[in-house]
């Protein structure tokens, strides 16, 4: 997934985004809210918004209703060192999707990233795996299987291959693949997202004609 | 939410409960004190208006009595020819006779009751009043009210002897028309000024209540913000306490997940920890030190100190931080004795100075400078930093705040501590911006600023 993580505190967003990109997360960082607000809004490829609620310019509830008010549904989850309901309940009304209380274990944070992922695609999946013909993604193991047999591919190449499987037969453009499976911080060309599709065929083998070229467009799932 | 925003009430849902309950103590208050005030008003005028009426009535009557004995004892003079009264030149002493100006007449009833008469004279209907003269004759006196055809008068009513021996009786009539007109006037004024007065005393007592009230709701408001912020101070440090422990939970997950690299690749993680675990101590510390302030607990030691050795000393235990953010801490300190304790002084210093470098660019330059006069001593630091916003200058030294993009790695109490430091003192801490930007903190303590005997001077350039 494209995460966008706001958080001030700066070891915990480096040990955040270090623990993210391990699971083959693509991570964005703000370290005040103003920010977050300006990459969450500036293109609909961040999938998900992890939003500390205290931060050194706006509170993470303005940066919420912030995000909302432009009319976005990206995931977000808030994370808050209050624990009332009150807190809770105002947070939530603020826009937030759900809600972490600081101290929380990253396997929770990871878990509920996650479901927001599989809530956010429109289908409750029992299993948080992600199948296409012999192709399956282990959403929480973060592996990919091909016909049950593992197959080791680099983040980019997991982060594209995450956006073909969560849509597929749908056409997706060069540029919403960048955006999803890139960092805003690289700088690239469409033309990158043409060499990490081939490493990905080549991975994926027999199953790599299932990724099909539209030809003006971009690329397609076969859903097969 | 589509319209996006809402206020959020700091209140939660049992304080706004319980302001509605102070609030409708202050009401009921309020309402039984004008009740009250304005009941006892009611009771006294009535009284004092009773009473008034009472001792009008009675003197107007005891004055027509005495207008009435004083014509019947002339009366008297004249029947009996004893003593010839004004109008005796018309020679009978029978008949009507009139008082002159007096608002009285008189009758003479023979033995029978019946009016000794002038042929010319009508006597009003209701006269003689027959009652009185049969009461007179018994008990030799009657004074009595009565009204005839709608006239109001007061009868006095005597038997005298003439010469012969015959007895007559005397009605000596008084008209009391003007009489009770002026205790009717009376009445009028007294219930409706009365009733004025009873109006206008509920207003005041409104008035005065509401203003009476007023230090008493003040003091509600103040123990419910007290509260408040004592909840917030609890939420405060929970919250400051809860992402060092985020940090090192997420750390721990994360050494776990590579327990079998080598410690010099997740090295960061345990760095992170040690750091986070550092700098939870010292918010507890100050947390410690903070509530033990709030409940009294803390002596202070009262020493002559060198408030210049203090800058000093705690401006070099600071150099090594200093330097590592590339600032320069000058210290510019004259000889200053103050009465006080070393540690907290020092503390104070520490807390200022730190303070200041955490605000400083690098290549900034910290000045410390102590001076004396002849009310105590003037501890100053400056910073080049980017200063203070006026919005947040009333709340630097309040618990926990945080000027928004102010940067981390203090406790957010650090200045509170400053603050009460200073106060136990008997100090003043004021903190503005300098005109060429930066903030700038200035201490005054009371002091004499001279060495006690005994004590070698110590020279600023030597605690250098």
């Amino acid at each position: 997934m494209h995460l966008l993580v706001v958080e001030d505190d700066p070891r915990l967003s480096r040990l955040l985004r270090r623990l993210l990109e391990e699971d083959r997360h693509v991570v964005e960082l703000a370290m005040d809210g103003e920010t977050g607000v300006d990459i969450a809004t500036a293109t609909d490829g961040i999938e998900a918004v992890v939003l500390d609620i205290g931060l050194p310019d706006i509170s993470g509830l303005e940066v919420a209703r912030r995000i909302r008010a432009t009319g976005s549904d990206v995931a977000i989850l808030m994370l808050t060192a209050r624990d009332t309901v009150g807190d809770r309940v105002t947070g939530l009304d603020a826009g937030a999707d759900d809600y972490l209380v600081k101290p929380f274990a990253y396997e929770e944070l990871s878990a509920r990233l996650r479901a927001l992922g599989r809530r956010g695609h429109g289908s409750r999946r029992p299993e948080p795996k992600l199948i296409v013909g012999p192709i399956t993604l282990d959403e929480t193991s973060r592996r990919v299987t091909l016909d049950g047999k593992r197959i080791d591919l680099s983040p980019r190449e997991f982060s594209l291959l995450e956006c073909f499987l969560r849509h597929p037969g749908q056409t997706l453009s060069r540029d919403q693949l960048l955006d999803q499976a890139w960092p805003f911080s690289v700088a690239v060309t469409p033309n990158a997202v043409d060499a990490y599709i081939h490493y990905l065929r080549e991975k994926l083998g027999g199953a790599g004609g299932l990724i099909e070229t539209v030809r003006g467009v971009g690329y397609r799932l076969a859903d097969a | 939410m589509p319209d996006g925003l809402r206020d959020i009430d700091p209140r939660t849902e049992g304080e706004r409960a319980a302001d509605e309950a102070d609030a409708s103590l202050v009401r009921r208050v309020r309402r039984n004190l004008v009740l009250w005030s304005g009941l006892t008003t009611l009771v006294i005028l009535v009284a004092l208006a009773t009473a008034l009426y009472l001792a009008a009535a009675t003197s107007l009557a005891n004055s027509g009595t005495a207008q009435l004995e004083a014509r019947m004892t002339q009366i008297k003079g004249l029947a009996t020819g004893q003593r010839p009264g004004p109008d005796a030149d018309d020679g009978n002493p029978y008949g009507f006779i009139f008082g002159q100006g007096s608002g009285t007449f008189a009758l003479i009833l023979d033995a029978d009751g019946k009016p000794v008469q002038r042929p010319n004279f009508r006597i009003p209907p209701g006269l003689p009043d027959t009652q009185a003269a049969d009461a007179a004759r018994t008990s030799g006196r009657d004074l009595r009210t009565a009204n005839i055809e709608q006239t109001p008068i007061r009868i006095l009513t005597e038997p005298i002897q003439d010469g012969s021996g015959t007895t007559f009786l005397i009605q000596v009539v008084q008209d009391r028309t003007a009489e009770q007109q002026t205790l009717a006037i009376m009445l009028v004024v007294l219930l409706i000024g009365g009733l004025g007065v009873v109006v206008v005393a509920f207003g005041f007592g409104t008035v005065y209540a509401r203003r009476a009230l007023i230090p008493i709701r003040q003091s509600l408001a103040n123990q419910r913000a007290s509260l408040r912020r004592q909840r917030d101070f609890a939420a405060d440090a929970s919250h400051e306490l809860r992402t060092p422990l985020t940090v090192i939970r997420s750390s721990v997950e994360y050494l776990g997940r590579h327990r079998d690299e080598p410690v010099a690749v997740v090295g960061t993680a345990l760095e992170d920890i040690d750091d986070e675990v550092r700098h939870m101590t010292s918010i507890v510390e100050d947390l410690l030190l903070l509530a033990r302030s709030d409940s009294g607990a803390i002596e202070l030691e009262r020493v002559p100190v060198d408030l210049g050795d203090v800058v000093t000393d705690g401006a070099s235990a600071l150099a090594k931080p200093a330097a590592d953010r590339g600032v320069r801490v000058e210290v510019d300190a004259e000889p200053a004795v103050v009465n006080g304790d070393p540690a907290r002084l020092r503390q104070l210093v520490m807390i200022l100075v730190d303070n200041a470098i955490r605000h400083s660019p690098s290549g900034g330059r910290v000045g410390v400078t102590v001076q004396t006069d002849a009310t105590g001593s003037t501890l100053t630091v400056d910073d080049d930093g980017p200063g203070i916003r006026p919005e947040d200058l009333p709340h630097v030294f309040e618990r926990f705040y945080r000027a928004p993009g102010a940067p981390g790695g203090g406790t957010g109490l650090g200045l509170a501590i400053a603050a009460w430091i200073v106060a136990r003192h008997g100090g003043r801490i004021a903190v503005g911006n300098r005109a060429s930007g930066g903030a700038s903190f200035v201490v005054q303590l009371p002091g004499s600023g001279t060495l006690p005997p005994g004590r070698p001077a110590t020279q600023a350039a030597d605690a250098r």
